[in-house]
């Protein structure tokens, strides 16, 4: 290691660099000379070399130290570190993309990676390798977020630009750094910027959005009801708005939009802004700033809030999946079916919540002795905000409205219900799925009006060679060990191992997703044996003929 | 709409919703794995074509009627009405390579390609059209100087609906066409291994593959052939023909190709086009999807009247390796199911196993 490091010192040195202290190494970039007339000088971190990243501070443009006013405005890969004052913000240079310990990154490849850095900045020629797509004009390093919806982002795209819009936004009340904590009925903005403890104290901003009921949901949930509220000036800029620091930034909102006859009681005033970003893509950046900025009297002062938004994904399963029976395979279906942004889940089961189901189930024990679909619709729809996604159903309900159903209902004679009397002449699909004790032996069959019934898979599992040696196998297994486990009061309960369990559920998923996009199967049955000890399933697949000797068939 | 029992015939016969192309499993054989999913699918299409080609597989006559030669003691009898079958509903398909003949006058002079190599090509393509055939249980009626003659229907349970006789003829075609793909590729590979790069690239010297197919709605199944005398026996020796003009029109359509070909857009051109007679257009119906393109004319007269038949063409770049079971056909036709529902008798269930469900 240290050898390592000796060796980029010394050709770091030949290029000119010295070393103000063990890591840290100081030089001009290009070693002499210029490039467009842009020189910078930089300083080099070697701390932890070569497995940490070398940090690379840009220090002066030109030989000018202040870069807050100078950074040209077209620059790009540049960082600001921000510590309240933008005029004492440190500029990271990004240019050592995927770093890793490497003998040909030496100090040679550092210097020419900042060299080919400045190179693109002052002649605007980016190689696409370098560039990476992701790349904002300011940075969001904070411990303090706002979150922000696609409405509210699309509402923000409509404003005028220049104009100030104001909204309210909820967050934890503010902790000084005197250890004093803000009181609920002030608002947030009464407060001096440089007394509240951004350090030790995270705050979450959540817009107040009566119309959008997951903010309401992140309210309550992050919040709850002892909240503060601050007034947020939204602003959008003109297109032709370009800064690249904070410092510049401030400049351009405080020269062109008139924000004076603020109430003497605001202290800090927080902002919204958004911005055309390098690429020409809308850019939203969130700040407080002091109230000394507006009025002109004092340095800028900036406490930058990160930014989140929900995604708003596309439909990934476009189908109305009926689950009959949402217990331990169904449940975990509904929520992998949440997960994947299925158009529409109905959720069928009469079951309530056991002690027993507790751990496996999606279900926790704050919903003991709960209807199981109607908890499991609450729960999914709140936790992944998909509130038209779930809907609570009978039998009946789910039959009808469903494109294709799956079963995976409690016993064999709900089993027996459904397949053979309710959906006897059912003419959409219908995908069956049940597991042995300790899942040895999962099945899904997989019926339509094309294929065989449930009952001419259990005639053929009698005379398919493969499928009989499977069930052979699987019984010799599940001979072997326990199969129930008998709790204090008595009562017997089958053994499920969980995580083959949600195996099963992510193959019924993958199932749904294939006929979501070919509306056809892949096959009309599958077999997942798994030996007690066995990882990895043994998958066995195939076509479901109407059996000759099968009832459905006159036989 | 036209009304079909396809889907008990797909409920049936589970080859006929088998969602992977045979083709795959034909001629990439079972060493290019991608996937376990791809490996037992092969596995699976491979079980069926090994079995219709031991089960009373044969070429030439049709063995739902070969039966009527047996019938046969003496000249008069291939006269006979009632060692016949008239009516029967078939779909003659005739494949054909394209420029095959010429392949093997170059064989000195340049002497790019042996003799044997051309003989290997064929029986490539042959063979791989045989299993095609048989997996959709089409009957091989002839094999003539570079091609096949498949007929599809008969007496089985698979021939009891008349557009399943039809779309089980597109799908033979599909993967016929689908096989000049595979050739070629293979081709193209010997060529560049002997160092002949530029030749690989020009389509004149690659294979091209003929389809056309025709409805024969009214065909008549007579044994043909000649009395025979081994040993003081009488023996009929011959096959038993399908006779009709939609019998025999599938294999004219082929003189249309190059008519149609002139036609297409892109490149390449080989392994697109299918031919096929107003008898099969009608039969199939097929919907707005498929852009079916009115070619020509055939038209002859006798006895003073003039008979013609409209010929058709479709473009089948978009086709290939997409339709692949026989609800895949039904998607792109106008035709509904009309299958009876199962009648409801005694339930027996037939499940042995204690099973926990999810
Ligand atoms: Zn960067
Ligand atoms: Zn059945």
């Amino acid at each position: 290691m240290d050898n390592n490091i000796n060796g980029v010192k010394a050709e770091l040195e030949k290029l000119g660099f010295s070393f103000v202290d063990e890591t840290t190494a100081y030089g001009r970039v290009p070693e002499r000379g210029d490039i467009n007339g842009y020189y910078i000088h930089v300083t080099i971190e070697l701390n932890n070399f070569p497995l940490s990243q070398p940090s690379i501070t840009l220090v002066k443009i030109n030989g000018k130290d202040d870069l807050y006013r100078r950074i040209p405005i077209n620059w790009r890969h540049l960082d600001e570190i921000i510590n309240i004052n933008p005029k004492l913000s440190v500029f990271k240079i990004c240019c050592l993309h995927n770093w890793s310990a490497k003998r040909e990154y030496n100090g040679k490849y550092i210097y020419e990676r900042i060299y080919d850095w400045l190179n693109s900045n002052v002649t605007s020629q980016w190689n696409p390798e370098e560039d990476l797509p992701s790349f904002r004009v300011l940075p969001q390093y904070t411990n303090s977020r706002l979150y922000l919806s696609d409405y509210f982002i699309a509402k923000l795209r409509e404003n005028k630009p220049k104009i100030l819009y104001q909204c309210n936004v909820y967050h934890e009340p503010y902790k000084f750094k005197s250890g004093a904590k803000a009181s609920l009925q002030k608002q947030g903005e009464k407060y001096e910027l440089t007394d509240i403890d951004f350090e030790k104290n995270f705050y979450h901003y959540i817009p107040d959005m009566p119309q959008e009921q997951k903010f309401e949901i992140i309210k309550k949930l992050r919040l709850g009801d002892k909240c503060a509220k601050s007034h947020f000036f939204v602003l959008r800029l003109p297109r032709h708005s370009r800064f690249k620091t904070f410092y510049q930034l401030l400049t351009i909102i405080r020269d062109n939009i008139n924000i004076k006859n603020l109430s003497q009681e605001m202290k800090n005033i927080p902002f919204i802004v958004m911005y055309t970003g390098d690429k020409g893509k809308d850019e939203v950046v969130s700040f407080i700033t002091n109230r000394g900025y507006v009025d002109g009297k004092s340095d800028y002062l900036v406490q930058p809030l990160a930014i989140e938004s929900f995604s708003n994904r596309p439909i990934g399963v476009d189908l109305t999946v009926g689950l009959l029976g949402v217990g331990s395979l169904g449940s975990e279906v509904a929520s992998l079916l949440v997960k994947k942004d299925t158009r529409k889940i109905l959720l069928s089961d009469f079951d309530f919540l056991r002690a027993d189901n507790i751990g496996r189930h999606v279900l926790g024990a704050r919903y003991l002795g709960n209807k199981k679909s109607i908890a499991l619709a609450n729960e999914l729809k709140i936790n992944f905000f998909k509130f038209n996604a779930l809907t609570a159903v009978t039998d009946e309900e789910a039959a009808e409205k469903a494109d294709i159903l799956v079963v995976t209902v409690g016993n064999n004679q709900s089993f027996d219900q459904l397949a053979f009397n309710k959906l006897w002449h059912y003419k959409k699909p219908v995908i069956w799925a049940w597991t042995s004790p300790n899942n040895i032996l999962q099945e899904i069959v997989i019926t339509t009006p094309s294929s065989g019934c449930l009952n001419c898979y259990y005639e053929k599992i009698k005379t398919d060679p493969v499928l009989k040696q499977i069930q052979q196998n699987a019984k010799d297994e599940i001979k072997k060990y326990p199969s129930e486990e008998v709790d204090v009061c008595g009562n017997p309960h089958t053994i499920s191992q969980m995580e083959r369990m949600v195996f099963l559920a992510t193959q019924i998923v993958s199932i749904l997703s294939y006929y979501s996009k070919h509306g056809k199967f892949k096959f009309d049955y599958v077999n997942y044996y798994w030996g007690m000890d066995d990882i990895i399933p043994t998958p066995h697949f195939g076509y479901l003929e109407a059996h000759p000797s099968c009832f459905c068939q006159g036989g | 709409m036209k009304a079909s029992k396809y889907l008990s015939i797909v409920q049936k016969n589970p080859r006929y919703r088998v969602n992977y192309n045979p083709i795959y499993a034909i001629l990439e054989g079972l060493y290019v794995q991608k996937s376990s999913e791809e490996l037992q699918h092969k596995y699976l299409i491979n079980e069926i074509i090994n079995e219709e080609l031991t089960k009373d597989f044969k070429i030439g006559g049709h063995p739902d009627y070969d039966y009527l030669l047996n019938e046969i003691k003496e000249e008069k009898d291939f006269y006979n009405e009632n060692n016949q079958v008239a009516n029967v509903k078939l779909c003659s398909l005739f494949i054909d390579l394209r420029n095959f003949t010429k392949r093997a006058l170059f064989v000195q002079d340049p002497g790019i390609e042996t003799i044997q190599e051309i003989a290997k090509l064929k029986q490539k393509a042959i063979s791989t059209w045989i299993k095609l055939a048989r997996y959709y249980q089409g009957h091989i009626h002839s094999i003539t100087g570079d091609g096949l003659m498949v007929l599809i229907g008969g007496k089985k349970p698979e021939d009891e609906d008349e557009w399943t006789i039809g779309a089980r003829a597109f799908l033979i075609a599909l993967r016929v066409l689908e096989s000049a793909d595979f050739l070629n590729d293979e081709l193209k590979q010997t060529l560049i291994e002997k160092g002949k790069e530029s030749y690989a690239t020009n389509s004149h010297n690659l294979l091209n593959i003929k389809v056309g197919i025709e409805y024969s709605p009214e065909t008549l199944m007579n044994p043909q052939g000649v009395i025979v005398n081994i040993n003081g026996e009488k023996k009929p020796v011959g096959e038993v023909k399908a006779t009709a003009f939609e019998i025999d029109f599938s294999a004219k359509l082929l003189g249309y190709y190059n008519d149609a070909e002139k036609k297409l857009d892109g490149s390449p051109k080989y392994g697109r086009i299918l031919l096929f007679g107003e008898k099969y257009k009608e039969l199939m119906d097929f919907n707005d999807e498929i852009d079916v393109v009115y070619l020509s004319e055939y038209s002859r007269q006798m006895f003073d009247t003039t008979q013609t038949r409209k010929l058709y063409y479709m473009d089948c770049k978009e086709l290939k390796y997409n339709i692949i079971t026989l609800e895949d056909v039904a998607k792109k036709c106008n035709v509904y199911n009309a299958s009876e529902t199962a009648k409801n008798v005694s339930i027996n269930i037939a499940r042995e196993e204690k099973i926990q469900h999810g």
